[in-house]
Formats: structure tokens, sequence, C-alpha cells
């Protein structure tokens, strides 16, 4: 962050009397957003405790039907012959049957990690950081939170960078949340909602200012706010290691202003959810996910953000889920995982997920004003998991991407990476496809970015050759990591 | 080459003889004179060596084997330095680099007295620099309660404060004291907490009126006056000191925002509580030392600050803050009287737990999940929450009572009023209203109470146990397992067998070379404690299960160790009383709790410019009538807890 010399009083006489009017700049209005074109978004959705690799994939017997390309083998995905008509596999089931044409699965990315680290739901879009947060060997943003703060997404102020959704985790074990942020040398994390009211309140501004009078009141708050830390920062006493937690801290105040002048939609978010919804309890973890899918998809319809991220299950989630599916298991999921993943009572939780991003998906894939797609043509929608199986592995990880990015994907694609590599390591299990890292790569070109803009100094001062994580690698491993992968850049 | 090894460790302990002189008794008070000032910036050509070879090991030594005061390498002649650089590939760089001087200087700065204080002091005894620290969640919401005493509950919060994330310190300080970083949660939560403030100062006036008592606010709108004496009398309380002019302008600023006396006082309020110096401890206030640029004396109000904050977690109270107004608590004697006073306050428990909590371990216990024919009919309703309460009021006893350090690891003195806990113990709760009573004659202090050993499950975790004595009593940093150089499956506990012994099972497991680094330190802290099971329950032998829960074989537990507490070569000991008598005996365990002591008292690392500071924390708690309780009187009234060095 640098300090900006810019006082807030100049910015207000800059902005003058148009203050008030600011909440009704067309620009920021949902009809005029919905004239602009090529505006993409970009959402995750993360899960953890793992899948079993052959619910999720399709059927093997496509494989026979596939193409190879170079190095990798595709098919288109409506031709996916799946268990059921309309399905993709015993996760993915018939729900997608209208989604697939818009979808890409992946299949044999791999984090190149040993598989005793446990859950690590930061590596779906921070890539293979190290064994836990406090002893990452590659400490930096994940993806989502690059996207955030990077001005080709947000050429202006924009009233929320980063919308985080999740079902609570566990607050001592971060590498379990998705969404990680670096500023100043330190690992921060973003402001996530638990809360599907919270957020709400915080998306649509229900409970804070009511009106442009309160608006410009807040705003010489601020304004003060902020001359007391010049004050402070000002002091000859102030040293420059001090200047820079203080210069933090004004730039979160900034961050304030600009949500403050920042228009509330004008747009309808729905109803505001009645009540506090509890993590542990299985009678409110259906709703707690829908609430939370709601608010994103009515955040992205009334364009208050254009990149969010949404956890739909805690890491080491142990609820019993024997009335939320109708099973009869003695243990709660993550224990169960660790007893046996791949009894049909564990893939119906499985399927319950699945389902629920179907739902997600479908409620994007309705006409965007102004364009000639959908809302979730205008986005790309990462849907992965923490780990690959139940027992905390990390090879061929599961890996669906649906929506276009506004023209930049190849959509309609089962592509099969593996046979790229065939290295067992020296710990875990052999690794034979694309490098995960790849595909942060290719999420964040689709999205607009170029290398300079992901590659930071800082992981050129670690030596990091490319992209994101720790980038050791066994013997003999073709890494290829700095690249996106094949077949999915429409560029490419 | 012998005469000048025996010449430089004559300049070695020279230089630690001289500036003991200076340090002062553990409890006299040392006004900080113009020379006393001038001395903390002069380098004596005593220790030259010393100081070279810090400087050197810094440069050289520290990225591998940990700053000077934690190394990993100490003791560490000059001859073994040189034969590790012509071995050990990783140090092949240093040969060329550093002369035969320069390594003789490093072996002289990594002596270490075998028996004796540990620490040395260097000519300069100024202190380590201080970062800049906020306001923990605890300290911040104690500020608030108190500030809006008889206004605003916490309760009333409640739902603001859910939003306000724990905190675990930041620079590698572990106590929540040390915390700086503000993420966006906790600014979030800052203001969050503060909006709902400001509305109860709006829209109650019950409320308002009591926080803006003066009678000059029932005219509207309120004079200049009356709203700077307002400002320069809550805002003194709030940001610890008194309100400067500018900072007076811009509060005002702040008031007239608001329409009305409500409107007003909530953006008053506001804009005090979102005030840097409400957030964050600042000392900009002090007079330099001797024309420094970064070595300040603190002013009254810091000192004040420090203290409190120190001691009761919160702001000076109105006593304290008298003393800060006349600038006497910057006399030793006040100091020393002040301190007393706050220590035998109700608030100072509060804070003593707090480092109790953390240097103990026990913010995480596991949730218990034992086996009904394990636990054989002993309750688990609170026993978790149980156990951590008899191990505080335990820790609350050592230190409030004054008892000496090795009480922490020796005594059965208990706190025990739970009859679930006293199953597990095998006694009946205590008689009087504080539950005390004197544990079975196996209960030697701390690491054989239950909050200690429980595992959560029916296994005995020896590991956990043996990293928490060499990690948190023994200050041993103990790096994580790097999964890329170990065999697949190192990191998970042995499968059971019915023929082995947890102890046996674990040393199976680690016998591996690759692992035997660190086990040989961590396995013999375990295994000794293997006369409790997982419960905390006492046994010579330990029970294996079948899959019913019936008992198919017992097998005799052996806790005799070698307990390599400083070395390999130290004698046996057999089970938790020998185990804790030679923790006792130990220089490592008295010097860990001075460094987390000065961790947690400075909100810093411990580093070797501490060294002077750290030494006669280490000498108070060595005396015959030494106890924590005498070490922390003496870290208050040492000079270095008056000075503040920027970085």
């Amino acid at each position: 962050m640098k300090y900006n010399p810019i006082t807030r009083r100049y910015f207000l006489q800059g902005l003058g009397s148009t203050i008030i009017s600011l909440p009704f700049l067309a620009s920021l209005t949902k009809e005029a957003h919905a004239q602009t074109t090529g505006i993409k978004r970009f959402i995750a959705v993360g899960q953890d405790n793992g899948f079993h690799t052959p619910f999720w994939v399709p059927p093997t017997a496509n494989k026979s039907r596939m193409t190879t390309v170079g190095t990798h083998k595709e098919m288109r995905l409506t031709d996916v012959a799946g268990p059921q008509t309309g399905a993709i596999s015993q996760i993915l089931g018939p729900e997608f049957a209208a989604l697939r044409a818009k979808m890409l699965f992946l299949e044999n990315i791999d984090t190149v990690c040993p598989w005793t680290r446990g859950h690590q739901m930061a590596t779906i879009l921070g890539g293979n950081f190290g064994r836990v947060w406090s002893d990452a060997k590659y400490r930096g943003p994940t993806i989502d939170r690059v996207l955030a703060r990077s001005s080709k997404i947000y050429p202006t102020a924009y009233r929320i960078d980063g919308l985080h959704l999740r079902v609570q985790q566990n607050g001592s074990e971060p590498e379990i949340d998705l969404s990680w942020d670096y500023r100043n040398g330190e690992m921060v994390f973003p402001t996530v909602y638990d809360q599907p009211q919270a957020a709400f309140d915080a998306i649509f501004n229900t409970t804070t200012i009511g009106n442009s009078a309160a608006v410009q009141k807040e705003l010489m708050l601020v304004d003060q706010v902020n001359e007391q830390y010049k004050l402070l920062r000002n002091n000859a006493r102030t040293s420059t290691a001090d200047k820079r937690v203080l210069d933090e801290h004004m730039d979160m105040i900034l961050d304030l202003q600009k949500r403050i002048t920042a228009s509330a939609p004008t747009c309808s978010p729905g109803t505001r959810p009645g009540r506090s919804y509890s993590n542990s309890s299985p009678a409110d973890r259906s709703a707690l996910i829908d609430l939370h899918s709601q608010i994103l998809v009515a955040a992205i319809k009334c364009g208050t953000t254009r990149v969010a991220t949404l956890a739909i299950c805690r890491g080491v989630d142990d609820v019993n889920y024997n009335s939320i599916v109708g099973i009869n298991l003695p243990h709660g999921w993550h224990e169960q995982s660790h007893i046996d993943y791949t009894v049909p009572e564990v893939l119906k939780i499985y399927q319950f997920y699945s389902k629920k991003v179907a739902n997600l998906l479908t409620a994007l894939d309705v006409a965007e004003p102004g364009t000639s797609g959908t809302y979730l043509d205008n986005s790309i929608v990462y849907y992965g998991n923490g780990q690959s199986e139940g027992d905390h592995r990390y090879s061929n990880r599961p890996t669906l991407i649906a929506g276009g990015g506004a023209g930049a994907l190849q959509t309609n694609k089962y592509i099969d990476y593996g046979g790229y590599n065939n290295v067992r390591a020296p710990y875990g299990p052999a690794f034979t496809g694309r490098n995960h890292n790849q595909l942060l790569v290719t999420l964040m070109q689709a999205m607009g970015l170029s290398e300079s803009d992901y590659y930071s100094a800082d992981m050129i001062s670690k030596g990091v050759s490319a992209g994101f994580g720790d980038d050791r690698e066994p013997n003999g491993y073709k890494s290829d990591r700095r690249n996106p992968l094949p077949g999915v850049l429409k560029a490419a | 080459m012998l005469s000048i090894k025996k010449s430089l460790y004559a300049v070695f302990l020279f230089a630690l003889i001289i500036p003991f002189q200076n340090c002062g008794g553990p409890f006299e008070i040392l006004p900080i004179s113009p020379n006393e000032q001038s001395n903390q910036q002069a380098s004596s050509g005593e220790d030259t060596i010393l100081k070279n070879g810090q400087e050197l090991y810094a440069k050289n030594c520290m990225s591998c084997h940990s700053p000077l005061i934690d190394s990993t390498k100490i003791n560490r002649s000059a001859a073994k330095i040189s034969e590790a650089m012509n071995n050990i590939a990783q140090m092949s760089f240093l040969k060329g680099t550093l002369n035969t001087d320069q390594i003789q200087a490093i072996a002289t700065a990594l002596e270490r007295r075998v028996e004796g204080n540990p620490f040395a002091c260097s000519s300069d005894r100024s202190p380590s620099a201080d970062p800049l620290r906020r306001l923990s969640r605890d300290e911040y919401l104690n500020t608030i309660r108190d500030a809006f005493a008889g206004s605003v509950t916490l309760n009333e919060l409640q739902t603001q404060l859910n939003q306000f994330p724990l905190d675990t310190g930041d620079d590698g300080v572990p106590f929540d004291r040390g915390v700086r970083v503000v993420t966006s949660g906790i600014f979030k939560a800052h203001n969050t907490i503060v909006d709902r403030i400001g509305e109860y100062m709006s829209a109650d006036a019950t409320k308002r009126g009591v926080i803006f008592s003066d009678s000059c606010f029932s005219t509207n709108p309120a004079t200049d006056t009356c709203v700077n004496n307002f400002i320069n009398r809550f805002g003194k309380k709030v940001l610890r000191r008194p309100v400067d002019a500018a900072e007076r302008t811009i509060l005002l600023n702040a008031y007239r925002i608001g329409g009305s006396a409500a409107e007003s006082a909530k953006f008053l309020t506001r804009a005090l509580l979102l005030n840097p110096s409400f957030l964050y401890h600042t000392e900009y206030k002090g007079t330099a030392v001797s024309n420094s640029t970064t070595l300040f004396n603190v002013s009254s109000y810091e000192l004040a600050s420090r203290l409190s904050y120190l001691v009761t977690g919160s702001f000076p109270d109105s006593t304290l803050m008298a003393k800060a107004d006349d600038q006497s608590i910057l006399r030793a004697d006040v100091l020393a009287q002040e301190a007393t006073r706050l220590l035998s306050s109700a608030k100072a428990k509060d804070s003593f737990r707090r480092f109790f909590k953390k240097y103990l371990v026990l913010e995480s216990l596991k949730a218990p999940a034992f086996s009904a024919y394990f636990r054989d009919g002993i309750s688990l309703t609170n026993l978790n929450e149980d156990a951590v309460e008899e191990m505080l009021s335990f820790t609350d006893y050592i230190a409030l009572s004054n008892r000496p350090l090795s009480e922490l690891l020796t005594s059965r003195v208990s706190f025990l009023k739970s009859a679930n806990l006293a199953a597990v113990y095998g006694t009946a709760v205590g008689s009087g209203a504080d539950g005390m009573t004197t544990l079975p004659s196996d209960r030697n202090g701390v690491m054989s109470r239950v909050g200690f050993l429980l595992s959560g499950n029916d296994s005995t975790n020896p590991i956990h146990r043996g990293f928490v004595v060499r990690n948190s009593l023994l200050c041993d940093d103990i790096p994580s397992p790097d999964p890329n150089v170990l065999p697949a499956g190192s990191l998970e506990h042995p499968p059971l067998d019915p023929n082995l012994t947890t102890r046996q099972r674990w040393t199976q497991k680690t016998s591996a070379p690759v692992c035997l680094g660190c086990h040989s330190q961590i396995n013999p802290l375990g295994f000794a404690l293997e006369s409790f099971d997982g419960l905390g329950r006492s046994r010579s032998q330990e029970a294996i299960y079948d899959g019913s829960g019936n008992v198919i074989r017992r097998l005799a537990v052996d806790t005799i160790v070698s307990p390599n507490i400083a070395s390999a070569d130290e004698r046996n000991v057999n089970g938790s009383g020998e185990l804790s008598l030679a923790l006792v005996n130990s220089q490592k365990f008295n010097a860990c709790f001075v460094k987390k002591w000065h961790q947690f008292a400075m909100r810093k690392k411990i580093t070797t410019q501490d060294g002077c500071l750290a030494a006669q924390l280490y000498d108070v708690l060595k005396r015959p009538d030494g106890t924590p309780l005498e070490m922390i009187k003496a870290l208050i009234n040492h000079p270095n807890f008056r000075q503040r060095k920027s970085l």
C-alpha cells in the first residue's frame, strides 16, 4: 500500500456537491451496468472433505471416445455418456444436463504435494503453499484476491471488490479457509460472511446509511478519522515501520470511503434473511447454502461485485448428514471419510453439494440485459475441492468450470490431462497430469490478467518460478507451471 | 592458542560481570540519570569480541540456527565451527569468508554457562526495538467496558463482539499482547462495535447522559468550550493521555457533524473510538535519551498505560492517572507502590490467566471423544472446562500467593471443585469454598494435571505432551515435520497393536534417523508421563481393548527416560515427579519462563539486546525468595520498562 497524499478533504472538494447525487450516477445503476459488454466475473465455489474419484469422473467407457489433442485428450462434454441421462458422473447428476454445454470438466489436475497435509481449502485458489499457513513455504494472495485488487477487473472504485461467503470454518486453522490476502509482507484475511443476514446487510446496505445526507455525514466522519491518522503518521517520532502499520490502517479507511461513496444498488436484492443460521445444525445446513447462493447471485445481478467466493462446507466438516440426505451413518462426514468414503451413503452427501452448485449455476444462467448471453456466460465459476479423495489426497483434483468468461473460455469440453507426467514422487501418490498452478494461471488469464499482474516481485524474491505456491517438484516432473492449461483458453 | 582462549574467556566473563553491576537489584528502581543514559549508549572495549561475535553470528549463522538467544548451537567451540564449515555443504560458503578471529568471536558469543545465569548483558543496555502494537481483542474490550461503565455494557454489544476475530499475536510473539496487524476483519469489527456504541449515544438519552454528563450539554447547540471540556475529560481517559490541541480541533469537528445533541454525541464518540491513539499503544510523547533519535524515556502517561495494560489489561484507573498527571509515577517508589497495588487487584488475576493459558497450551484442548468403556463411568460433562479451571486456579495460587516457580512443577496443591475431575484424580473435591486440597502423591505440578494430560481420546498422545514440554516449558523451537523428506504416512499415528504399549508404538514409528533429530528431544518428555492415561488417570499398566471394549491385555507402562533437557547424557528419571524435578533444577526451564514473561510483558520477542533485563529476571527467579510475582515486579522496575526504542 502506498500512502495517498491526497486528503479526504481534497477528495471531497473534488467531488463537490456531486456527492449527494453520487448514488444516482448513471454508471453505477443496474441499467447502465447491463449496457456494458464483456464484463467478466469470477466466482469460486469451494468444498472440502474430498470426493471418491470414480464417483466424480465420467464413466471410464468415455475414455475410448476421447480425441488426442497435443498432450491431452478431450471430448465434448455433451457427448459424455453418464450413469443417467443428462448426467456427467454419479456426483454430477442430471441437474447439470442443461449446463453441460457451458462447462469444462478437467481431469488429472494435480497439486504436487504429499497427501499427509490434511485439509487445505486454501490450495483451491492459492496453490501449493506449504504444509500449514504458519509454516508456509510461499505466502501470497489467493487468485480471487489478486483479481479483486486488479485495476483490470475494477478500473474504478467498486462497492465490494470481493464478496466472500462461507459456511463457517474452524477459526484456528486458516489453511482451511478459501480466500487469503497478503499485504505488506503479512498474511491477512478478507472479510468473510458466515451469516447470510450480515452479508445481505453489508452488500445491500439496508441497515447503515439511509439517505444521501447521511452519506455525506458519514464521509465527514471518515474525513475526521483520517485526519487523526495523518496527525499521528506525520509525528516526527513515528518510525518507518510504525508508519507502515498506520498506512495499512489508512488504506482500509480509504476503502471504507470508496464503499460509502459507491452507490447502493437500485436492483432488488430479494428478502433479507430473517435470522441467524447455525453451521453445526443439520437442520440449517441446506438453507444456509441456499441463502448464501441467493445473495451471491443477487450481488452479481446488481453489479455489486465482480469477484466472489463461496465456501459451501467447512473443512473437517463433521456434521451428521443422516437427516439432511436421508442416510443412516453412525459418524459425521469427516470421520466417515476416514473410515470409508466410497460407500453409497457418502455419495449422497457428495450429490447434496453438487446439486447446490447446479442450483447456483442455473440461477446465474438467465439473460443478462444488454448482452447477448446470460450472467453465467459472462462469468467464470470454478468449483473446486480442498482435496481430491477423502483421505487427504491432492492428485487428480476435482475441477469443474462453468461459464464462458464473456467469451474467454472454450466450453463444452471434458479434458483429461493424464499421461503428461508419470512420476511417483518420493512422497504421496503418483502424479500423471498437469500442475494445478496451470489452472490458476489459466483462470487469471481468462479474466484478462497477464503475468505481470500476478507474478509479483515478492514471488521472484522467493525463487518461485511462476504463478502461485511452493514450486518444489519431484525429480523428472514436467512442470510447465508458468503456462495456462492447453485446450481451455479461446486464444490458446 | 590455549592462552589466547583463556584470555578471551576472561574477557567474556568480565563483559558479563561489569554490566551486571549496573543492572541494579531486582526490586530497586534506578533513576535514569544522564550518566546512566550515556552509559547505555557507550561501548566498552572489554566486550568488543563478544559484540563482534554477536554481529557475525547474526549475519552468518542466525538464518539457520535461530537468533543467538535461542541458538541451537550453544557452546560450539571455534574448532567445531571450523569443522562444520569444512564438512557441511550448507556451511561451505563461509569458508574464506570468516577468519580465525572471527570464528573465535562467534564461539565466544555462543558460550553459555551450563550453571548459573544464561543471559548476558552487552554494553548497550537499552531495550530492543519496540514496534507499534494495537490493543489486543481483550484489551480493546476491557477498555470499552471500563470507558463506558454505567452506560453501555459488553452484553449490549454481544452481537457486534461476536464478529471480532480472536488474536494470536504477531512477529513471533505467541501472546495476544503482541498483536500489530489490523486485518480487514478486525477493522470491520472495530467499526461495527463503534457504530453500535454511537447508536446508543444517539438514541438512548440515559446512556448518553452517563458519558456526556456535563450540564452544559443541556444547551443546544453546546458551546465549543463545553465540547472541549468533555474532550479533555473523556478523551484523556480513552486515549490514556491528555488530548492535544490539534486532536481537539479534529474531535470538535466530528462533534459538529451532528445536527442535534444526540447525533453529535454519536459522531464524537465514534471519532474518539476510531482514533489511532485509542486503537494502538502509541508512545511518542517521551523524552529523548541523550539526544538519541531512537531511544526515549516514555512519558508519565505512557508508563502508567504500560503498567496498567500489563497488570489489569485496561487503561489506568483514576489513582494511577493522578500519578501520571503529577509525574510521580516516574519515581521509583511510586511506580513500585502502584505495581504492588495493581498486582493485588482482581483484574491482575485475569492478566495472569491470559499468560498461563497460552504458556500451558490450555486454549485448544480437544473435544473429549472417549469411548464409554474407556471412561468407565467418568462423566465428560464440562470435563475440559473444569480441568482448565483447576489448572488456572493453581496458577493463580502460584502467581498471586507469591509461590516459587518451582512449585508450578512440584506442588500438589489443587483447587478441586468438580466431582468429575475429582473422579479422574481418584480423590475427593476440596472441602472449602475454593476447593483447596492436596492431590495424591503422583500429582506433582502442572505436568501431572488433567488439563495438561487430556488427549481427547482413548490413547495417550506422548508426542503432543512431549512437544508442549519441549516447546512451551523449555522454549526449544521444534520445527514442523516436513512431509517432503519423510516417507508417506509418517505423520499418521501408529496403528494399535495389542502387543505393544503406546510408548513402544511411537518409539518404532519415530525410529528412522530422519525423525530422531527432533523426536529424541520430544519423546522422552512425553514417555515419562505415560503413567497417566488419555483422560489423565494414574496407571501402572496400559489396557489394550478389542473393538467391543473388552480388555484383551494389560501391558506395563515404562516411564524411565533420559530426559535430554539440555544434553543427551543426563541421568535417567522415572515418571512425572522426577521429570518435574529435573526441569525445576534445569537452567532451561527457568530461562524459558523469563523469555515467555518478557514476550508477554514487553510485547516483543527477547533478543540479545534484552539480555541484561533477562539476566536480572533470571537472578530474581533463582533467589531463595524468588517467585514469579517478584520477577514481574523486577521487570516493571527495570529501566527498560520505562524506555522505548523505535524501529
